[in-house]
């Protein structure tokens, strides 16, 4: 367990010579890896989200590549597309791959992007492969998609449908660094002194190796009981959310839960692991009913309120 | 390797169970024992049997185990350790398992349980004051037993209240009896006898033959007759004569002449009336 905890440590390390503070952000975002999953980030612009990702590419040693929404930005765009070739004097279809062939991928601004190029998206993070005509890609494992929305500018965006809002893992909410770390993040980009690249700590059979791990970490019969109730009390809890969370979110629950203790190298899943997870976990899978909105309640105030009965 | 760290950690729930479990029993004991010297105290003070109080021990001493054996003893031990809670709860419920991770929660649990100390499963300054009450209690007991202290005496109460019941219920027969011969007589106030009015339509048949609850009737007839009754007082024979003089003759004792020396001697039987008679006189 030390050792797994130490390659965690040296991650954020890592990280932190290139993104200053995040931490919380940066934490979830290797759960959602250790899962197997995908990531929804929300925030502002210029909260290096994408520097993060980036980074974290670099670490892993994962082929990264980027897709900057747009609303004319095309499925074939991101999937790849047939083109011709001239190969001994005859023209053959050649599939030229897309930006989806990697392992990393960020899609920038994703609510930007037309329905129909979102749910290209949806194969992808679901099924690890990609179809064009009649024939099936499979995608180079690990594969995640890390995609990034931004809560302000909402005219002209196509936010995402439950459904498609559902097969992201965790959504984590991006927040403003302090006042300290911003001097930090000013002093790293504007001094003469060259910024340190990042070290290459894991490689895709680690990231295997620790997704495997990250399933074995051992959970309490009444804790996991506890995160079902949680899950199942968003259904039946009609005061405050008008639609619940469905079942994927008792999964993802218990399974964030382990890799969160896997990297706090800890050997069990304690409470308050459930409690931390309930957050990303279940923010963008609840929809609050109108009484609750009218109050002003946010999806993380119902989710707050709920593991106090629970907890 | 794996199979010895899976016994260690078996032995260690056990050993950890068995201490608890010595723990709860030792203060149940101790609790029952003190409950049975302040109930043997009560008993004494109150003229009853010390071992009166063994039952109601025996009962509070299988209450107490049934009430503390209810929470498992892994429980005590999550209560008492809060910060080995969730990772002795989680290696217990995935016991079975043999991967990487458990193995090293089973020897975290395992090392951690070496730190629980078995004093720290009852509590001390219970169990002193239970042993110091306990003391204080069967000091009294001998003292009280030894002077012969009562608050009261519940036998003799007893006693009185069954005498008080027989002589009301004596009392109540002869009322019912008086007013039945009354009622034959011309009933001048009335009413109806008693067990006319106490007893359905079924129950006259029997009542006119005699078996009535109130015994047989001829018994306790006195009617309007004048008679004389006198006790004696040696012996307490009730003498019951139509006149006054023949019951003045019987209670004279024999002639003078008649005495020798064999019958001034009384009887056993008479010497424990004569004995009894002065026990009562002395106890008012």
């Amino acid at each position: 367990m030390k050792d797994y905890e130490e390659t965690f440590k040296q991650i954020m390390k890592e990280v932190s010579k290139v993104v200053v503070g995040q931490k919380e952000t940066v934490k979830q975002m290797l759960i959602a890896l250790l899962c197997d999953g995908n990531v929804l980030l929300e925030g502002y612009p210029g909260l290096a989200k994408t520097l993060a990702v980036k980074t974290l590419a670099e670490i892993m040693d994962l082929k990264f590549s980027r897709i900057q929404s747009t609303p004319d930005l095309m499925p074939s765009d991101i999937t790849g597309t047939y083109i011709i070739e001239e190969k001994g004097g005859k023209r053959v279809f050649k599939f030229q791959a897309g930006p989806l062939f990697a392992n990393l991928v960020l899609a920038d601004e994703i609510n930007r992007a037309t329905p129909k190029t979102q749910s290209a998206l949806l194969e992808a993070m679901q099924e690890k492969q990609v179809t064009m005509g009649n024939t099936t890609f499979k995608l180079d494992l690990p594969f995640f998609v890390l995609a990034t929305q931004n809560p302000i500018e909402q005219e002209g965006t196509y936010p995402l449908p439950e459904a498609q809002a559902d097969r992201f893992l965790l959504k984590v909410k991006v927040s403003y660094p302090t006042e300290e770390e911003e001097g930090k993040i000013v002093e790293m980009y504007t001094s003469a002194k060259k910024s340190e690249r990042p070290r290459v700590i894991l490689s895709k059979e680690k990231i295997s190796q620790l997704q495997y791990m990250a399933r074995q970490v051992p959970i309490a019969k009444e804790i996991g009981a506890k995160a079902i109730k949680l899950v199942s009390l968003t259904r039946k809890s009609p005061e405050l959310i008008e639609y619940g969370a469905s079942p994927r979110a008792s999964i993802a629950l218990v399974s964030t839960s382990k890799a969160k203790a896997l990297i706090e190298g800890r050997p069990y899943v304690s409470k308050d692991d459930i409690k931390a997870m309930a957050y990303p976990v279940l923010r963008h899978r609840i929809i609050l009913n109108f009484e609750a909105e009218r109050k002003g309640l946010t999806n993380d105030d119902a989710i707050k309120e709920l593991i106090s009965k629970v907890f | 390797m794996r199979r010895k760290n899976l016994k260690s950690f078996h032995v260690a729930i056990r050993e950890t169970e068995r201490a608890v479990n010595d723990m709860r029993i030792f203060t149940a004991f101790v609790s029952s024992i003190f409950v049975f010297s302040i109930l043997a105290l009560l008993m004494v003070l109150l003229d009853l049997p010390a071992y009166y109080s063994l039952f109601p021990s025996l009962l509070y001493l299988i209450g107490e185990l049934f009430r503390k054996f209810r929470i498992r003893s892994i429980s005590m031990v999550e209560r008492l350790y809060p910060s080995i809670d969730e990772e002795l709860r989680t290696a217990i419920d995935n016991s079975e398992e043999t991967n990487e991770i458990v193995m090293e929660l089973q020897n975290r649990v395992v090392k951690d349980m070496k730190q629980i100390e078995s004093s720290s499963f009852f509590s001390v300054s219970l169990i002193s004051r239970n042993v110091v009450f306990t003391i204080i209690a069967s000091w009294l007991v001998i003292f009280v037993a030894v002077n012969n202290i009562h608050v009261i005496s519940v036998p003799k109460i007893t006693s009185r209240i069954g005498d008080m019941g027989q002589s009301t219920f004596n009392e109540i027969v002869k009322l019912i009896d008086n007013s039945n011969d009354v009622g034959k007589k011309g009933n001048m106030m009335g009413l109806a006898t008693l067990p006319e009015l106490t007893s359905g339509a079924g129950d006259k048949a029997n009542l006119k033959d005699g078996n009535s609850i109130y015994g047989e009737k001829k018994l306790a007839k006195l009617g309007d007759e004048e008679k004389f009754l006198k006790i004696k007082a040696e012996s307490y024979d009730v003498m019951l004569r139509d006149e006054e003089k023949k019951l003045d003759d019987d209670l004279l004792i024999d002639k003078p002449s008649e005495f020798n020396d064999k019958s001034a001697e009384l009887s056993s039987h008479k010497k424990l009336i004569v004995k009894n008679y002065f026990k009562r006189l002395t106890e008012g």
